[in-house]
């Protein structure tokens, strides 16, 4: 009798197993009717509805009425009529630098600054905006909260009687569930945008331009059972593939791109979020927003961020071309972001002749865009204080202390003229006592 | 008694004492610039920024976010701050929310302080002893912000409530076969920032344990004895510690001797500028024209 009991442990177990294995394989669907919030889901729903406060406490929210409008309008275009209570739509911008946009439960879609200046054209704007409007309109913030919390509560039984084996499964499967709906919300947003009258081409282009790394520090990763979203590449192939289905009966040339109103409106938001990636030392991304703007005959804030850019850019090369580093390297440079400082490891590349040659390259080039600057407007002081800093980084201490100068006398009460004063008594101790190698920080 | 015993005994009170001792220590932790120690770099007047609480309830089966609870913390979290510092002889400017409302210029550069200081506020989480080697500096953008502001330095602070619900308390110690459960704490996290070079002059912790019940019904109690704790290794303004590294003592008596402005550095410059380099001019310290 012992015997058979215990025969049948195995099987027990592989029923197990299989069980939790075939919810691993439950597919993740939106519900796009009315769906009640549970009282277990008043918590959720309470502190998803603090965040529109807490944004605006803490001052995230972009300034720029034009660009509010443009996302708000081209968002009310592909939100459906809401179907609950708690769902107003809303759209807002915010003053982030991180290219992403997100949906919360009740309504609320933010897009952040750093994507706005990313994107091309209205299209891409309406692509973004009616794949977030889709996770709001399927409920998806809400189902997702329920199956992570049946999964979790299925793993509280099945993880030890399954020796941890059926944990994996539910594991896998919340990440599962997470990639369907991000596909359904592509697939639902691509026909909306094209029903908004908008080019769904560029859904495509927009998913590609989420690809670029310009900074070397995010490594490609394959996607896998652990993923939340699916590959973008992938993302992109299904796009093009759905576009002849979503595309039909209308005229070829009749959906529209949008690009020189969206540019036009998006240029203030581009040179703030230039101005705020440098500040979060991204500047190879802030070149790449400037440089296009330089080339067009760009302002004199253009020219001075570019040399903003530049300058803080200081040892680190512009990379040409994302092949040039291994994922490896991207991973490495993640890691030094993490636990390194500006300054240590500025110092790690100054350390090596080419990291030298390339500070000089780009202190030179950084010169040449603040001069640029100061020929369209000679009133810009900053562009004094730009030089006179790359100058001093140049060994060139009596040219920069003049441009110091010229930048204390042009804006008397500079908020920063306690450093330039610091600076300027410093390159004055330089010349009396011969100049010293400078540190690394530019 | 047996004398192994009682030498036993011994060794063990022993260590029951010294372990009661350093407890209170784990829960507060402070690093400083030896300038700071020796007030040569320790700003005097400050402004406090908002403080950012971030608040995560452990449940039976998952965790939440508490964002509508975080706005008791932050609220309390300032009050607290701002009595501390007080009571320890400075001089505080207390930026509110409303403040921040009513000025975008002020807001930008609030947004950009902490934008800056979340950066390093992760590098100093993992090597806080950073801050007595003078390893973070957050630069010209707390200098443009202190040079608004009127202030000398400024105070960033973040929170951390951790809370277990009941049943993931009761959950745990069922599945620990009656070992207690992980604690509900709150931890809250200040920095000093210098308003001449934007450097991170200290870094103060105060740890409280804590419970679901406290953290949301009794915000006030839990954050005034972590940020008793945090202050406890601030020093009052009077004090004044005797460093060895007095690299900061010596360039702040330089200063004190005689403020220079920015016409007398520009006057030293351009006298040097106009002579040919080696040639004598005015002191460093010499006064305005």
């Amino acid at each position: 009798m012992r015997k058979r009991n215990l025969r049948l442990v195995p099987w027990i177990l592989f029923i197990l197993i299989a069980g939790a294995g075939k919810v691993a394989r439950a597919e993740g669907e939106g519900f796009y009717g009315s769906l009640e919030v549970r009282d277990n889901e008043q918590g959720m729903m309470d502190s998803v509805r603090a965040t529109e406060d807490l944004f605006l406490r803490r001052g995230y929210r972009h300034d720029g009425p034009e660009i509010a409008a443009l996302v708000s309008r081209i968002g009310k275009t592909l939100a459906p009529k809401p179907t609950d209570d708690y769902i107003r739509y809303r759209f807002f911008v915010l003053r982030d630098v991180v290219p992403n946009a997100f949906a919360l439960p009740d309504g609320q879609i933010y897009i952040n600054t750093g994507l706005l200046a990313l994107l091309e054209n209205e299209a891409q704007l309406a692509a973004v905006l009616a794949h977030e409007v889709q996770h709001a309109a399927g409920h998806h913030g809400l189902l997702s909260y329920r199956s992570i919390r049946h999964k979790a509560i299925a793993g509280m039984v099945l993880g030890p009687l399954t020796l941890g084996v059926g944990d994996y499964f539910l594991a896998r499967s919340v990440y599962g569930y997470s990639r369907d709906l991000e596909s359904e919300a592509d697939r639902l947003g691509l026909k909306k945008m094209v029903a908004a009258g908008y080019d769904p081409n560029e859904m495509i282009e927009m998913l590609d331009l989420l690809g670029e790394d310009p900074e070397g520090e995010r490594p490609e990763r394959k996607s896998s059972k652990w993923s939340t979203h699916p590959e973008l590449q992938a993302r992109a192939e299904a796009a093009r593939a759905a576009i002849p289905g979503a595309t039909l009966g209308r005229k070829s040339g009749t959906l529209r791109v949008g690009a020189p109103e969206y540019f036009r409106l998006v240029r203030p938001v581009i040179l703030d979020t230039v101005e705020d990636l440098i500040a979060s030392d991204y500047p190879r991304t802030a070149l790449g927003l400037i440089a296009p703007i330089v080339l067009q005959g760009g302002s004199a804030r253009a020219c001075f961020l570019a040399g903003e850019a530049r300058r803080t850019l200081g040892a680190r090369p512009v990379i040409e071309g994302e092949q040039i580093l291994t994922n490896r390297q991207k991973r490495r440079n993640l890691v030094r972001r993490a636990y390194y400082t500006r300054s240590e490891r500025q110092d790690v590349l100054l350390k090596t002749e080419e990291g030298r040659a390339t500070r000089k390259k780009n202190m030179e080039k950084a010169v040449t865009e603040y001069r640029r600057a100061l020929a369209i407007d000679p009133g810009l002081a900053e562009a004094h204080r730009g030089i006179g800093q790359a100058l001093r980084v140049l060994g060139r201490p009596k040219e920069a202390g003049q441009e110091l100068v010229l930048y204390l006398r042009a804006s008397p009460n500079a908020p920063d003229k306690i450093l330039i004063v610091e600076e300027l008594q410093a390159i004055t101790g330089d010349i009396r006592t011969g100049p010293k190698p400078q540190g690394g920080q530019p | 008694m047996n004398p192994t015993i009682r030498r036993s005994l011994t060794r063990a009170t022993a260590v029951v004492l010294v372990a009661g001792l350093a407890i209170p220590a784990l829960f507060a932790r402070a690093s400083m610039t030896p300038g700071f120690r020796s007030k040569a770099s320790r700003p005097m007047r400050l402004a406090l920024l908002p403080p950012h609480a971030e608040f995560i309830k452990a449940k039976v089966v998952m965790t939440d976010q508490m964002t509508a609870e975080t706005r008791a913390l932050e609220a309390e979290a300032a009050r607290a701050i701002q009595d501390q510092v007080r009571a320890l002889g400075y001089e505080v400017r207390v930026v509110d929310e409303a403040a921040l409302m009513k000025n975008a210029a002020l807001r930008q550069l609030v947004v950009k302080v902490n934008d800056r200081y979340s950066e390093e506020w992760g590098r100093m989480m993992h090597y806080p002893r950073g801050v007595k080697q003078k390893r973070y500096t957050l630069g010209a953008e707390v200098v443009k912000l202190c040079a608004f502001l009127k202030v000398d330095g400024l105070i960033v602070s973040r929170q951390v409530a951790f809370a277990n619900s009941k049943g993931r308390a009761f959950m745990s110690g069922m599945m620990n076969l009656g070992a207690p459960s992980q604690t509900s704490y709150l931890y809250l996290d200040v920095a000093v920032l210098n308003g001449r070079n934007g450097q991170v002059e200290g870094f103060f912790r105060g740890y409280e344990p804590s419970s679901l019940g406290q953290l949301t019904k009794k915000p006030v109690k839990v954050t005034v004895q972590a940020c008793a704790k945090a202050f406890s290794r601030y020093p009052a303004s009077t004090v004044a510690e005797m460093v060895e590294d007095d690299s900061d003592t010596a360039t702040a008596s330089s200063k004190d001797d005689g403020e220079v402005g920015d016409d007398a550095a520009i006057a030293d410059f351009e006298a040097l500028f106009n002579k040919g380099s080696g040639a004598p001019a005015k002191a460093a310290g010499s006064p305005r024209n």
